[in-house]
């Protein structure tokens, strides 16, 4: 009798202490260290912003936010890895243009855009197309006429398929112009191989080639957003200069859909604080980052933008 | 001068120097446990740079370098296992010596080896960087393809007397890098649908299996036991000193391998590991014994760790003159200079000059407290050769997983490092030499990229490699030591059993 009695209770308990626990591991996330994955190679432009936000969004939340890189696969290990996670909250994506959107168009790699949550974007990177100081191109106009004079003798150094690369493809196909690609490994090389004469042009992020044009070894001839970039005043964009094309890889914070939506909301509170944060907002200048920070709807907005933009470019 | 004063400044105080020392002690021993590697202690280490002025910081982080490129070698001669990538050269005749009980000759070697290496790659650092930024310039796909050939005959180097083998371990190496994405297209390739392989074979997961988990099976099936020493190892003893037949020897190895090593530095994307081979490799060469080699020669301990400890002083020239990281670590500390709003670059570097200054005198100084810490600890590490292998190799075992786990963050990776493990004991157990391997895995992206590179910048055309000067030099040594290795072999058919 006595056993019954306990085990009855115990069929009533349960059931309530699993909701309660529930309830309470829901209301008090985060209650546990969050880890954040970086698809790219400890060092790289995405890995120093992350581990800058690492701190501050770990005060925001209460709770310290580690960063672990998981780099490969043009950044789908580290995408899929934040896939195979428990939804519940304790893993988040650092996501870039290049894991999350250019990668799974270009490869089977099980994962698209949607199947993450937004959170909120962090940086939207400059494109600048660079030459040698010395280069007879003075302007955008210059370079196109030369290419245009002799199709195929010029070269560009980008990494394959990143947005640079896209981004040129974009101008020349524009333009009418052709030059030949010759892929680098990763943003220096390609900064070392326009230095030593290996290529003629070279469209990278602002970050890469920010120390050579302001130390004057590089010029930048054009910058490839709606507007200058308040960073490098003196650079005209495309558009000035009659040629309307854009590219701008993003970085900025995902997670897995089926999280809890009270997470979803602590996490894009918490971005949205430490983004509008003066210190953090400084600290990120001070890497040649302008911060571009979107709310979660305008960053989904952007993914299906650049999902759309690049599709046709990049799916076989 | 002022300059040089106004940067003294900036070192010489407490928390400068305690963080040298941190740094140097971390790095040591992260070094040398296998697993751990240095990428990763500097990663870890460098939010903690954010908050301490720029020297400090960057103190501590060049601390990690260095004494983690010195540290694998700890392990390499102790263990037999290299605690980095770059140390596996300095196994191949470290670990004998200490077979034959002169483990102290070759700590000692290893760690004076390094220090001049590194002291030599500071000065070169402080006195040549614009030049050598120059000539590193130079040095395009065509070059990086040429140096990859003649890094690669030195394969056939390391197998005389062993070369069929030696060569299909080699090949193996060059196939196993092909894995993952293409460098070139972006593509995934030979991942057989199976999207974990999109990144490749994860060198971290093949060092450790090949070398620590090979290593460790090897002894299960020598049952354990044999080793232990009785009684303190004193580092006084005739066995672990160096005399000066030892330093007559080496002297000439250690300045040519570190004025290599300076080189390679300078060359964005080489790196310590090619270093290290590639002096092993040409001291062997060279050597006019070269089949002492293998068999415990001081020369190969003194080439390989001068040959790589001589890169940490240079891989800053193209960071500090161009802001180009040349590798993964100067990579990490570009963003320790970069959110104290240094932007290594042209503009750093010629405006200003006391922060470099500073820069150089800590690069120095901490090479100077690298050879106290170390030599200190020396007496500590080599009792290590008095635990037993049934207390040591679970050890060793447990930190490869966990190293290999936190390197990555992925289990597939430490299922990766067991497979490893496998192929190496048999490697081993059937006379393959798996020092070839490793040079194949990491040369195969360098050859590969280069070829390519080249061939889209000439059009097609294969004369680039020999109407570009430096690259045609590559060329000729390859040829060279093809030539030389052909007749050794000839020569030992002949006069040979």
């Amino acid at each position: 009798m006595y056993k019954l009695r306990q085990t009855l209770w115990a069929f009533a308990i349960v059931p309530v202490a699993l909701v309660w626990s529930v309830a309470a591991s829901a209301q008090s996330y985060p209650n546990k260290p969050i880890s954040l994955i970086v698809t790219w190679n400890a060092g790289g432009s995405t890995d120093v912003i992350a581990r800058l936000l690492a701190d501050p969004l770990g005060k925001a939340l209460g709770q310290p936010v580690a960063v672990a890189n998981r780099p490969g696969g043009g950044g789908s290990l580290g995408t899929q890895a934040a896939l195979d996670a428990p939804r519940d909250g304790y893993t988040v994506l650092a996501t870039t243009s290049g894991n999350h959107i250019l990668t799974p168009l270009k490869n089977d790699v099980g994962y698209k855009f949607d199947d993450f949550e937004p959170i909120g974007q962090l940086v939207a990177a400059t494109i600048i197309l660079a030459v040698k100081v010395d280069s007879p191109w003075k302007t955008l106009d210059d370079l196109i006429k030369a290419a245009k004079a002799d199709p195929g003798k010029y070269t560009f150094g980008a990494v394959p398929n990143g947005m640079p690369n896209l981004t040129l493809n974009g101008l020349a196909k524009e333009a009418g112009f052709s030059v030949v690609h010759v892929p680098q490994q990763g943003g220096a090389p390609g900064v070392t191989a326009l230095l030593g004469g290996n290529v003629d042009m070279l469209p990278a992020n602002a970050a890469t080639v920010a120390a050579n044009i302001k130390g004057g070894k590089l010029r930048g001839l054009a910058v490839f957003r709606s507007d200058r970039d308040p960073a490098f005043p003196n650079i005209p964009t495309a558009q000035e200069q009659g040629h309307a094309v854009f590219g701008s890889p993003f970085v900025g914070l995902a997670i897995a859909k089926g999280v809890p939506q009270p997470v979803l909301d602590t996490l894009r509170a918490a971005l949205a604080k430490v983004a509008n944060d003066p210190v953090f907002q400084a600290r990120a200048l001070k890497t040649a980052t302008t911060l571009t920070y979107l709310p979660a709807d305008k960053f989904g907005m952007v993914w299906e933008r650049d999902w759309n933009n690049y599709a046709p470019m990049l799916r076989k | 001068m002022d300059v040089l004063l106004a940067g003294f400044d900036q070192v010489a105080n407490v928390t400068a120097l305690a963080m040298i020392v941190v740094g140097l002690t971390i790095g040591i021993v992260i070094g040398a446990i296998p697993g751990l590697n240095v990428p990763l202690a500097v990663a870890i280490a460098l939010p903690i740079t954010f908050n301490l002025n720029p020297i400090a910081g960057l103190g501590m982080l060049v601390g990690i370098y260095k004494g983690g490129t010195y540290g694998g070698s700890l392990s390499a001669i102790l263990i037999n296992v290299p605690g980095t990538p770059a140390a596996a050269a300095t196994a191949l005749d470290g670990a004998e010596l200490t077979r034959q009980g002169k483990s102290g000759k070759a700590l000692k070697m290893s760690l004076y080896a390094s220090i001049i290496g590194e002291f030599i790659s500071d000065l070169a650092l402080i006195a040549f960087a614009i030049p050598m930024a120059l000539f590193a310039l130079r040095i395009g796909p065509p070059e990086i393809f040429s140096l990859g050939i003649f890094a690669l005959t030195l394969v056939g180097v390391l197998s005389q007397g062993n070369m069929i083998k030696g060569l299909i371990a080699g090949a193996m190496g060059l196939f196993l890098s092909t894995f993952g994405v293409d460098p070139l297209t972006g593509d995934f390739r030979l991942t057989f649908g199976v999207r974990k392989m999109a990144g490749g074979w994860a060198f971290i997961a093949l060092v450790i299996g090949v070398f620590a988990v090979a290593e460790v099976l090897s002894v299960l099936e020598r049952r354990l036991g044999q080793r232990p020493l009785a009684g303190t190892v004193r580092l006084s003893d005739p066995d672990h000193s160096l005399t000066r037949n030892d330093w007559r020897r080496c002297l000439p190895v250690i300045a040519r391998s570190s004025l290599i090593g300076v080189f390679i530095g300078a060359v964005p994307g080489l790196g310590a590991a090619v270093s290290a081979y590639l002096n092993y490799g040409i001291t062997r060469n060279l050597s006019r014994e070269p089949e002492r080699f293998g068999k415990g020669a001081l020369e190969g301990v003194a080439a390989a760790e001068s040959g790589n400890n001589a890169v940490t002083g240079a891989t800053f020239v193209p960071l500090l003159t161009l802001g180009i990281p040349g590798d993964v670590i100067t990579a990490i500390m570009l963003g320790a200079f970069i959110v104290h709003g240094l932007i290594p670059g042209p503009v750093l570097f010629e405006q200003q000059g006391d922060f470099i200054a500073a820069f150089f005198i800590m690069m120095v100084l901490a090479t100077f407290l690298h050879l106290v810490i170390a030599r200190a600890g020396m007496a500590a590490f080599i009792q290590t050769t008095r635990v037993p292998n049934s207390v040591l190799f679970p050890i060793v075992i447990t930190l490869s997983v966990t190293g290999v786990f936190v390197s990555t963050n992925s289990f597939f990776d430490i299922y990766v490092m067991l497979g490893f493990g496998v192929l190496g004991y048999l490697m081993k157990k059937f006379g393959f030499p798996v020092a070839p391997l490793l040079i194949g895995f990491i040369l195969g992206p360098l050859v590969e990229v280069g070829l390519r590179q080249s061939m889209i910048m000439s059009r097609g055309g294969l004369d680039i490699f020999v109407t570009r000067p430096i690259s045609a030099v590559f060329l000729f040594l390859a040829v060279a030591t093809i030539a030389v290795v052909a007749w050794r072999e000839f020569r030992s058919k002949k006069t040979g059993p």
